[in-house]
């Protein structure tokens, strides 16, 4: 197997979703390729990294006290002169960035949830089933996500 | 005086070079309607194969696979590269083959007063736009826009063939914006390559693997045997959905209790309303875990909403892809 070929299966490597011939020829191939192996080591830090994340709340007044900063007029007092200005500037984009993330892991959008227990995935999986024979449907998709879903329920089960 | 005629002078001219450029740049509007047609009509006699890569969201992230496509007429088989799993349709049945779990699915298509008036309810309860949208897969394609008349069900972004009215490229998007599953040929190639034994079924070992079949289409006497009382119906669907028929669906859990299936559908979205005999003495062992009897209890998936409610000894689930407030109603309104 060619690296480039190895790259684009990793992503379902990683997350168990490849058929057995080709995990193991994937698996063969990282054993001896390091760079592929150092691929594959990024995409399972990321994920680890967004599963780490708890979900938590930004700090109350945040915002507010972003605003007020920004909107404020400039005082004559200034404490540290023109050297101190960007790093406060620096250290409030990071905390606002810091906020941002914390509230995209925390609030994820309203159709973006996890299927939620094995029972109900047989119904949803039941509901594509059926879907995937109108006219128009996404069929490869729904028939996918069915068999992603089935597969995740064995594995819980 | 000068200064004001040459103002005017400026105004008309830039007037004009906004109207040219409007007009050069729009892309031609092309029949919406005929574009549905025509991609209704070449499901059914086209022939094609191809590659398509699909991204769907699951569990909050988006997985992508890359499958083949044999199509011919009313037969199609495809081949899922990252499942190991096979699909053939022929007719009126399709066959799921999972080589990872050998498992066998049949399900039957429903050939009933829906399918066969499938465009008029699109165009009832959906808005349409068509214009030409450059090239997919190499070749020209409309844009066909379809959007919900009533606000809740998802859109639909199909870009169409303009030779043969394939769909080459589709986009499933929630009300939200967010694109729920995407699908797009890498490649595709007319007629499709078939041999003899494309449609035909995998060489497999049949003793070694399960069949299951689903959505065998039920009478209401049928489906009234099955849960052993009448079922029950939700009082409030909502605005131009209608009755798809009752089907059955096997159930693996609830002690191997099958389940019937009431399915209504406005032409792209639909709502199942599962019903399943709550047995009490395996009521722990099935998972199930329905609020009490008239509760309604609402969670929410990547690909719909889930609703459950007990009533009598029936537990009543209800999926859809809709905000959580509808599916609500119609699960309050299942007495």
């Amino acid at each position: 197997m060619r690296c480039e070929e190895v790259n684009r299966l990793l992503p379902d490597y990683s997350v168990g979703n490849l058929p057995a011939g080709a995990e193991l020829h994937v698996r063969e191939h990282l054993k001896t390729c390091e760079s592929c192996a150092q691929e594959l080591k990024h995409i399972e830090t990321i994920v680890g990294f967004v599963e780490s994340i708890q979900p938590a709340d930004p700090p109350p007044g945040l915002w507010n006290g972003v605003h007020n900063r920004i909107t404020a007029p400039r005082t004559k007092s200034y404490r540290w002169g023109w050297i101190a200005a960007p790093r406060r500037a620096l250290a409030l984009g990071i905390g606002a960035a810091a906020a941002l993330s914390i509230a995209f892991f925390a609030f994820p959008s309203r159709d973006a949830g996890g299927i939620p227990d094995p029972s109900s995935s047989e119904f949803i999986m039941g509901h594509m089933s059926a879907a995937s024979h109108d006219a128009f449907a996404d069929r490869v998709g729904l028939d996918f996500t069915a068999a992603i879903a089935s597969a995740k329920d064995r594995d819980q089960n | 005086m000068k200064i004001r005629f040459f103002i005017v002078i400026l105004i008309v001219i830039a007037g004009a070079m906004g109207a040219v450029w409007h007009f050069g740049h729009r892309a031609p509007r092309t029949d919406a309607n005929l574009c549905l047609k025509q991609a209704y009509e070449s499901a059914q006699s086209a022939s094609y194969d191809g590659t398509i890569i699909t991204k769907v969201l699951y569990n909050k992230r988006q997985v992508q696979t890359r499958s083949h496509i044999y199509h011919d007429g009313s037969k199609e088989r495809v081949e899922y590269a990252s499942t190991g799993s096979t699909v053939i349709t022929s007719g009126n049945e399709s066959r799921t083959y999972n080589a990872k779990t050998r498992q066998i699915v049949v399900s039957r298509i429903g050939n009933s007063y829906v399918k066969s008036n499938m465009l008029d309810l699109i165009r009832r309860n959906y808005n349409m736009s068509a214009w030409a949208s450059g090239n997919v897969a190499g070749r020209p394609v409309n844009l066909l826009e379809i959007t919900p008349k009533e606000s809740g069900s998802p859109s639909k972004k199909l870009w169409i063939d303009q030779k043969t009215g394939v769909v080459l490229k589709s986009q499933d998007i929630c009300p939200m914006g967010r694109i729920l599953s995407e699908m797009e040929f890498a490649e595709i190639h007319y007629p499709a390559q078939i041999t003899k034994t494309t449609f035909a079924e995998p060489s497999l070992a049949s003793a070694e693997w399960n069949k299951k079949e689903e959505g065998r289409e039920l009478t209401k006497e049928q489906a009234e045997k099955v849960i052993g009382r009448p079922i029950s119906t939700p009082r409030y669907i909502p605005n131009g959905y209608v009755m798809d028929g009752i089907r059955l669906h096997p159930c693996g859990c609830c002690c191997k209790q099958d389940s019937v299936h009431l399915r209504y559908t406005n032409g792209l979205n639909s709502i199942s309303v599962f019903e399943t005999p709550n047995m009490a003495s395996c009521h722990d062992q099935c998972m199930i875990h329905c609020p009490k009897s008239g509760d309604c209890e609402v969670k929410d998936a990547c690909q719909a909403c889930v609703a459950s409610v007990s009533v009598g000894n029936l537990n009543i689930i209800v999926v859809a892809t809709l905000p959580k407030g509808e599916i609500e109603k119609i699960t309050k309104s299942i007495r």
